[in-house]
């Protein structure tokens, strides 16, 4: 086992991520806990508006100057919400990097494919020599499958997969501690999309960076992850190993998402769905939010916010049905060893 | 077998090329002009009450062949016939009037919909174009039963409200409602679940599904999530590169996909479950642009079994059993 220090490539402690509008706080995130170790995939799913591409903004702190940030982000045992701004820019790209959903718009039309990880390389190591940088360069675009002869094309020469591609090699050039992926997939065909999560999964093996993994779709995670985490309306309502999340889900939420996502089996012609609509987070009111579509919701749902209870197999989840079975309440500040 | 008499729509040959904008200099130095193969020569039928699922990926002609069905665009050639009427034959007043027989459900309720206009009045107004009922009050009660029907309720409460104080899936309910209440009897719904989230998109398709058997509805359903098909389709069409490679029931397509393409369509599917084997047999590389498609067959340059007829001749649809038809080589043995 390594020592306390290493332990978790993020941990994030209490995150409270409130959106100002004239309107009134958006409560994107309320009281986010979770840690992702090192070399592990954590899959974060939910649907829109649920705060989970917010999370990941707030882990590079990409976030409006308005928003108001509370809590802990800890990468590498330190706390990244402290840090000044030129701090921070030091380590984006290289602690921490962040491949986007669409990769046309992230990428620049002017500049050479070269050049967008020349630019990375020396920021983070103005003193490299060039040939050096080059074979740095041709080393990652190999890793996900570009022939390293392109690298003079700009980016408009490539095809979509190509330029998702370029963008996984550009966020992996410094190995950073943890790469926020989110929804790297979402904008391909189906095809293309499954070319890209085999490139992902391969860099899996090889790689010692985390990632974060954001998606809405729970076919995606089914592969990469190995821990994942729901979220509902701004909050992580239930957190657990991949199998036990698809297998023995426990939050009626997890449940009914799982229920209704559509497959190719033709036996299960059974597609379930949650009534209702998600909920608007604007001055949200204390109680559970999943409460109006929930079909257990009980007289505490509507009046409290449930604990985060730890459970026997070692998930969590953010839900009053379990409050007698749960041994306990989730405390971020503890170091305990994580199931799985 | 179906009897000729129950095909609603019989679309035969249907070719659409969009020319290539050029400059002054290029047309000058080109002799040939150039062309976006959108649709390329599709034949298919649907049958009354069913609905057929169009699946392809971006670029595939799928929307293309939706607005030709409609006439929202011009063919370039071909046969499109609704029952007994000749579509592509229509003058432009006929047509406006024989527009409430056929509907459309776009993709973007927030695009689709006149934000200055309240919803009830947007489903409305398709009533004062067609003229369908006695004054404004018997319009207003059309819709007002429409409402109800997409399960908006109190109707009362959402007629005059905008749409930018509905949710999603309440928006595209009202663009489902629009549609509807001309009471067509065929229906192009183009990525009609598309934007919506896992949770709200089921409640859509199963209203589909409900309003199908109420208005006794046929649909051409048209997406790029092979899943989604399931639960609505009785049949299957799957494009590539403005062409049908393969149709048939859901079943046949789902459980015995004959044409490559199909099968790695369908491996690609990422499935929400952990445990299931995962033998991915992807094909290389992407799409090709449609401006010059490949010879042949156009999925030759992707696909594993290519052989030199591949990349010569355009294979035929071959019937591999009933209905169920795919055009590549392999299955040459069977019927055409």
């Amino acid at each position: 086992m390594k020592n306390d220090a290493n332990r978790y490539a993020v941990n994030i402690k209490r995150l409270r991520i409130h959106y100002q509008t004239r309107n009134g706080p958006v409560k994107a995130g309320e009281d986010i806990s979770f840690k992702v170790r090192p070399r592990e995939v954590f899959g974060l799913v939910g649907e829109s508006g649920c705060g989970k591409s917010t999370i990941g903004q707030a882990i590079l702190r990409i976030l409006p100057d308005s928003t108001r940030v509370e809590g802990q982000i800890l990468l590498d045992d330190e706390d990244i919400l402290k840090y000044k701004r030129e701090e921070m820019r030091k380590i984006r790209g290289e602690k921490v990097s962040m491949i986007f959903q669409d990769p046309m718009t992230s990428l620049n039309p002017i500049m050479k494919v070269k050049d967008h990880f020349m630019e990375t390389i020396n920021t983070h190591k103005p003193k490299i020599k060039k040939e050096k940088a080059i074979d740095m360069i041709k080393k990652a675009l190999d890793a996900v499958g570009i022939e390293s002869d392109r690298l003079n094309e700009y980016p408009f020469q490539f095809s979509g997969g190509m330029r998702q591609r370029t963008m996984i090699a550009l966020a992996l050039i410094m190995d950073p501690t943890i790469i926020v992926a989110d929804e790297p997939t979402t904008s391909l065909d189906v095809i293309v999309q499954a070319q890209i999560l085999e490139v992902l999964e391969n860099l899996k093996q090889s790689f010692n960076s985390s990632m974060l993994l954001i998606t809405h779709d729970m076919g995606v995670v089914a592969d990469m992850a190995d821990r994942i985490g729901v979220m509902y309306g701004g909050q992580l309502v239930e957190e657990n190993i991949k199998d036990k999340i698809y297998k023995e889900p426990k939050h009626p939420y997890t449940k009914a998402l799982l229920g209704s996502i559509p497959n190719t089996d033709i036996k299960d012609m059974h597609l379930s769905f949650i009534p209702g609509a998600p909920p608007d987070l604007l001055n949200h009111p204390e109680r559970c939010r999943f409460a109006p579509r929930c079909p257990k919701a009980m007289e505490k749902c509507w009046e409290e916010t449930p604990h985060d209870f730890v459970m026997q197999d070692g998930g969590r989840v953010r839900c009053w049905l379990f409050e007698k079975e749960s041994e306990k309440k989730y405390d971020p500040d503890e170091v305990g060893e994580l199931v799985g | 077998m179906s009897s000729l008499a129950d095909i609603l729509l019989n679309v035969e040959n249907l070719v659409k090329y969009f020319p290539v904008k050029s400059n002054f200099l290029q047309q000058l130095f080109t002799k040939d002009k150039k062309f976006v193969h959108a649709v390329d020569d599709i034949s298919f039928t649907i049958r009354k009450g069913e609905t057929l699922g169009l699946v392809g990926e971006s670029g595939s002609g799928k929307t293309t062949t939706g607005r030709l069905v409609l006439r929202l665009e011009e063919a370039t050639s071909g046969k499109i016939k609704m029952g007994n009427t000749d579509i592509l034959a229509l003058k432009p007043e006929k047509l406006r009037l024989f527009r409430r027989h056929m509907q459309l459900i776009f993709q973007d309720p927030m695009a689709s919909l006149n934000p200055y206009m309240k919803v009830g009045e947007a489903i409305r107004h398709p009533l004062s174009i067609h003229k369908i009922g006695k004054n404004r009050r018997e319009q207003k009660q059309i819709v007002m039963d429409m409402l109800e029907t997409v399960n908006l309720k109190p109707a009362e409460d959402f007629y005059n409200r905008f749409p930018k104080a509905l949710s999603g899936g309440q928006r595209q309910r009202i663009v489902i409602a629009r549609a509807l209440v001309t009471r067509p009897e065929f229906v192009v719904a183009d990525e009609a679940v598309a934007m919506l989230d896992v949770s709200v998109r089921s409640q859509l398709l199963q209203l589909m599904a409900d309003l199908k058997e109420k208005f006794n509805l046929t649909y051409l359903f048209i997406t790029h999530d092979l899943a989604t098909t399931k639960y609505v389709c009785d049949r299957i069409a799957v494009m590539y590169l403005g062409q049908i490679v393969e149709i048939g029931s859901f079943e046949d397509i789902y459980t015995r996909p004959a044409h490559p393409y199909t099968q790695a369509l369908i491996s690609a599917v990422p499935e929400p479950d952990p445990d299931q084997e995962k033998n991915r047999d992807l094909p290389e590389g992407e799409v090709p642009n449609a401006i010059t498609p490949p010879t042949g067959c156009r999925f030759h340059p992707r696909c594993k079994y290519a052989f030199k007829r591949c990349r010569e001749e355009q294979p035929e649809r071959y019937m591999v059993a009933g209905d169920h038809g795919a055009s590549c080589f392999l299955l040459e043995n069977k019927e055409k």
